[in-house]
């Protein structure tokens, strides 16, 4: 069987792409592509993508609105059309306000509340009920450890309601977001835009390991094979013992 | 372009040349070397590269004594950077420079391109940037909280926009920075042993190649014959990438060479402009081109922009360049040809290249939309020359604008006159005056400084009930603690003592995810511990056998100083204040490898600021030599003072140090339930005193001498106990751990360390015997004073561990255990919470 791939987007300006290829790489058995332009995806066939993944940074300097710019490249089309044949997708920070700047998702990302640029661990919640690729498999009330580290990631909801689904809230909600929101996800569910970043709490070295939950629940969904030895293997192992 | 005539006139190009920077004397003597009188872009070039901030005219005697090399070192000093060998085939390249002016004038601005400036100078080494780390040094009142908020957004937006963790560093307060903060940036990234890159511009830069000079003068116009004779074909060529060229900093390398007076507000248009997403895209720009060996030798435009980086590649090569400035990408229309040589606008780079070698350049830089031009070329004739306008307006040997720049050996006082005269420090009260309100009226309203005001004073309260102790020098801890628990609040809310979170939550520490140990990170450690990341580890090391980092080595940063220290004795004050940081490396499991400074001092015009200097530079130098921890780059920063009064002597260092193995961190958190020892050199009373802390500054107003000399021996005793203890269990072993956490013992003695490690536990500490029995004073002293260390082995092995102790000179107090809060009576439980609250939000508000 051949293996399943990835894409990671890389805008100029994007800063968090060799830090997510590793997320990915380092855990799952998947061919991890780094795309900077349209050259390198064009030989691709629709839908053979599997999981699209768009990193955290400050695409085009952020000058504008977070993330308009890189909205509005013709990557994004691309980005568009596989997402509408159910490919997973996932924007971490940056790539949240994208997905929100191209109409993936609704709403938007204002500046924080506290208006300043925050990094910080914090605690989210996820509904666990909503059926989606990106959602970890955690019990009812448990929480998830992650890092923030964003200027704007207060999430203003859209005026028309629906079109979305809260997937993360804060227990502190320090950046305003309406409903506490953390992330959301489209109503189909394999579009996923988040602010806090898994990639970064999935290292036990690191003393943060949080960031595996997504993966693990990505790697059922798909159908993913797990690579031996790696760090979600060695989670995976410790998570059933304590049976969770 | 005008050229000097000599009879009339005379004072008027005197004036002119004082406004560049350059002295009366200095201006004759450029007119003496060059035999003939100097034009005005002449004048410009040299009067920046013999500014204080290129030239390091007043400091470079001193700084020859400097011990820069081991066998690790792979580039000392001279160089963009330094670099140590970290790892086999990977070397570290790491400096630290000073942005004082320019952030006291603008501090957004100032601050971010400060961060921007370092980290050009180390990717254009070839290293890319893994860790950024921020010296901090504000006074007090409103303008100093203004200062405060801005310079840390500043730091944070550039390095968190371009992708490089900023991960710890040291803030301090002390009235005497108000007039004169301190910002200090660094940064290390790694290289490839075999790529790094050097600024040059030929490729046999060994070889001394005979000179010919053109005999160009100012003035000549360029006919087509000169043209090609000054262009040659085939030649190598310079070429500029980065941003466009426009006025901003223009004047910049003299302004931060000078003292402030009131005209500093006018300055302000010099101060640059930080555009982090083109630092971002010329990062990777400059890191594809060096990995590919596309260009011969490559240099940031920094201070003095183009003039120094062209000068100083020509002078590390011993060959000539020709730029004409009308090629060089501008943003502003009708620059004038000095502009043009003095602008530092950032993100701008200069490499030389072989003319079969430019067009892949260029093309490269056009992916990266990045602005590219072929700007002059490379020539034997051993001068700078420019031409603007097809016209030269500069040709100067480039010997002139380097080996003889001026070399000055200020007076020194005399030593035992320094020590007597600052042998009892009297603390200034320094009343803010309104003048610095009027300054920021300058200022757009938005950068208007709010009511927050820095205020560096304990309650009144407080310092009676404190000195009230202290003054009895019999008074033990135990008898205090009541006392000292209910002010704990007071203390801890103090700028020096309280938590930096609220300034560091703007600095994004954990991007590219090998943070071990940063700012606001899971895990902590005394030093900031980055992983290796496994691109860079050769074969043996690399993803095949560890695919997931869990075995590969990592690097401990740490950065800061002790100016109290150093000016009572500038010798050894900066001997333990290099010594502390050591430790913090040591502590947090790593083994010191080289260090960086960045020497922030006042004028050398007056002998006591030259006595500091020397004696600082000789005091680093001790620890260096003795404890092999040579200094492979660094800055200088001079003339920060306000009238006659200089800051207190700052000489920042930035220390690195490797660990062979991540496994090897420890951590500086114990956790509640964790029983405390100290670990200290057994001649501790006499190691540290009192009389030098923070403590006797706050509560008494004063520092007095002396300072203690270093005891090099029980450091390396310390050290070499703390190594063992880390060997013994722990990570694959059956035994439990000796050591689990260790924190240093620094600011605030050991009482601070332990209020502060309560605090960040969020805990209570339950004083053993032996702690309550220790004399008040002694709790409170700094200097050598080891470090405070927890470990369930440690407990279990006690008698053993300080039989090695005692062997090896040291001793191990047991000083008592972190508990939770609900197992203390409810007032003692409740000056605990008034301490922990105050310590994390007593900075909050100026960041609101």
């Amino acid at each position: 069987m051949t293996k399943k791939s990835a894409a990671i987007l890389q805008f100029p300006g994007t800063n968090c792409d060799q830090d997510t290829v590793r997320w990915l790489a380092r855990n799952l058995e998947l061919d991890v592509l780094l795309v900077r332009s349209q050259e390198d995806i064009e030989h691709r066939p629709p839908g053979h993508t599997s999981v699209i993944v768009l990193p955290g940074g400050f695409s085009f300097g952020d000058y504008l609105r977070a993330g308009a710019l890189a909205a509005r490249s013709p990557l994004m089309d691309w980005v568009r059309r596989e997402a509408a044949l159910g490919v997973a997708v996932l924007g971490i920070c940056n790539g949240f306000q994208i997905l929100c700047e191209s109409g993936l998702l609704p709403g938007a990302l204002a500046p924080n509340a506290i208006r300043q640029h925050v990094h910080e661990f914090v605690t989210i919640r996820s509904e666990t009920h909503i059926v989606s690729p990106w959602n970890p498999k955690i019990r009812e009330g448990s929480l998830l450890t992650l890092p923030i580290s964003c200027g704007m990631g207060n999430f203003i909801a859209p005026r028309k309601p629906g079109g979305y689904r809260p997937l993360f809230h804060y227990t502190n909600n320090l950046l305003g977001s309406a409903e506490s929101i953390a992330g959301i996800t489209n109503p189909d569910g394999n579009i996923v835009g988040m602010m806090p970043h898994p990639e970064r709490a999935s290292d036990p070295l690191l003393g943060a390991t949080d960031g595996l939950f997504l993966l693990d629940a990505l790697a059922r969904q798909l159908g993913i094979p797990v690579r031996v030895g790696s760090p979600l293997e060695l989670w995976r192992t410790l998570h059933n013992e304590k049976g969770s | 372009m005008t050229t000097l005539n000599e009879n009339n006139e005379e004072k008027k190009w005197r004036d002119l040349a004082q406004s560049f920077g350059l002295s009366a004397d200095e201006f004759a003597n450029l007119k003496k070397l060059l035999k003939r009188p100097p034009s005005l872009e002449e004048i410009a070039v040299a009067g920046a590269l013999w500014s204080e901030h290129c030239s390091y005219k007043s400091s470079r005697a001193h700084l020859a004594r400097f011990h820069t090399n081991e066998p690790w070192v792979l580039q000392g000093p001279g160089e963009n950077a330094g670099i140590v060998e970290v790892a086999p085939g990977v070397g570290l390249a790491f400096k630290m420079e000073s942005h004082n002016h320019p952030s006291y004038i603008e501090p957004y601005q100032g601050a971010a391109t400060g961060v921007g400036g370092i980290l050009r100078d180390v990717f254009c080494m070839g290293a890319r940037p893994v860790a950024n780390m921020n010296c901090l040094r504000y006074g007090e009142g409103e303008y100093n909280a203004h200062l405060l908020k801005h310079t840390v957004r500043g730091i944070g937006d550039y390095g968190n926009s371009v992708g490089v963790p900023t991960v710890g560093g040291q803030t301090r307060f002390h009235a005497g920075y108000s007039k004169n903060i301190l910002v200090n940036a660094f940064t290390a990234g790694l290289v490839k042993s075999d790529a790094i890159f050097r600024g040059k511009l030929q490729n046999d830069s060994t070889a001394v190649r005979s000179q010919k000079p053109s005999h160009l003068t100012p003035g000549t116009p360029l006919t087509k014959e000169k043209r090609e004779e000054l262009f040659p074909a085939g030649a190598n060529l310079i070429l500029y990438f980065g941003s466009a060229t426009g006025r901003d900093g223009v004047h910049g390398a003299t302004m931060s060479s000078d003292t402030f007076d009131d005209a500093s507000a006018a300055l302000k248009p010099t101060v640059q402009v930080g555009d982090p997403f083109a630092e971002k895209k010329l990062l990777e720009v400059t890191l594809e081109l060096l990995e590919k060996k596309m260009c011969i030798g490559l240099q940031d435009m920094g201070a003095a922009g183009l003039t120094s980086s062209g000068v100083e590649m020509a002078g590390r090569s011993g060959c000539g360049v020709v730029i004409d400035l009308n090629l060089i990408p501008a943003r502003t229309a009708r620059l004038k040809a000095y502009e043009y040589l003095l602008s530092e606008s950032q993100e701008r780079m200069l490499c030389s290249v072989t003319p079969e070698q430019a067009p892949a350049v260029l093309a490269l830089c056009q992916k990266y939309q990045v602005a590219a031009a072929v700007i002059g070329t490379v020539n034997d004739t051993g001068e700078f020359v420019c031409v603007h306008n097809d016209t030269v307006v500069c040709a100067l040997p480039v010997d002139i604008l380097t080996d003889n720049a001026p070399k000055y050996h200020w007076p020194l006082q005399d030593r035992e006159q320094y020590l007597k005269d600052h042998q009892k420090i009297e603390r200034q009260i320094t009343q803010i005056e309104e003048q610095d309100s009027s300054k920021s009226q300058n200022q757009s309203a938005t950068n208007r400084p709010k009511k927050t005001s820095v205020n560096l004073e304990f309650s009144v309260a407080t310092r009676n009930a404190l000195g009230h102790l202290l003054e009895a020098k019999q008074t033990t801890l135990g008898l205090a603690w009541p006392s000292l628990l209910s002010h704990a609040g007071d203390v801890l809310s103090h700028p020096t003592f309280t938590s930096k979170e609220p300034l560091t939550r703007h600095y994004c520490s954990t991007v590219q995810g090998n943070t071990l140990s940063g700012c606001q990170t899971p895990r902590s450690a005394a030093a900031a511990v980055i992983r290796l990341d496994a691109a860079y580890l050769d074969e043996k090391n690399s993803l095949h056998s560890d695919p997931f980092g869990q075995n590969a080595p990592a690097i401990a940063l740490a950065a800061g100083c002790q100016e109290r220290w150093i000016e009572i004795d500038p010798l050894n004050g900066a001997a333990q204040s290099v010594l502390l940081l050591a430790r913090r490396i040591a502590a947090s499991g790593g083994t010191p490898l080289a260090m960086t400074d960045c020497l922030n001092f006042g004028s050398p015009r007056q002998p006591a600021v030259m006595r500091q200097i020397s004696d600082a530079i000789d005091g680093i130098n001790s620890v260096a030599k003795t404890m092999r921890i040579p200094i492979v780059s660094g800055n200088v920063s001079l003339n920060n003072q306000t009238g006659q009064t200089p800051i207190p002597p700052t000489p920042m260092v930035g220390l690195v140090g490797v660990l062979s193995h991540v496994d090897r961190m420890t951590s500086d958190l114990p956790s509640a339930k964790a029983q405390l020892w100290w670990l200290a050199p057994k001649n501790l009373a006499t190691q540290s005193r009192f009389e030098i802390s923070e403590w006797a500054w706050n509560i008494f107003q004063m520092n007095a001498g002396p300072v203690p000399a270093v005891d090099f021996e029980s450091e390396e005793n310390l050290w070499a106990l703390l190594a063992e203890m880390r060997m013994t269990g722990g990570p694959g072993s059956s035994t439990i751990p000796a050591l689990e956490t260790c924190s240093v013992v620094g600011c605030g003695g050991l009482l601070a360390t332990l209020l502060t490690l309560a605090s960040r536990a969020r805990c209570g500490v339950e004083l053993s015997p032996d702690a309550e029995n220790l004399n008040l004073q002694l709790a409170c002293a700094e200097g050598q004073a080891g470090v405070v260390i927890s470990g369930s082995g440690l407990a279990q092995n006690e008698s053993r561990w300080r039989a090695s102790a005692e062997a090896k000179g040291l001793q191990l107090i047991p000083v008592g255990r972190l508990e939770l809060l609900s197992t203390f009576s409810k007032p003692i439980a409740q000056a605990w919470e008034n301490a922990h609250a105050t310590y994390t939000s007593a900075l909050k508000p100026f960041f609101e």
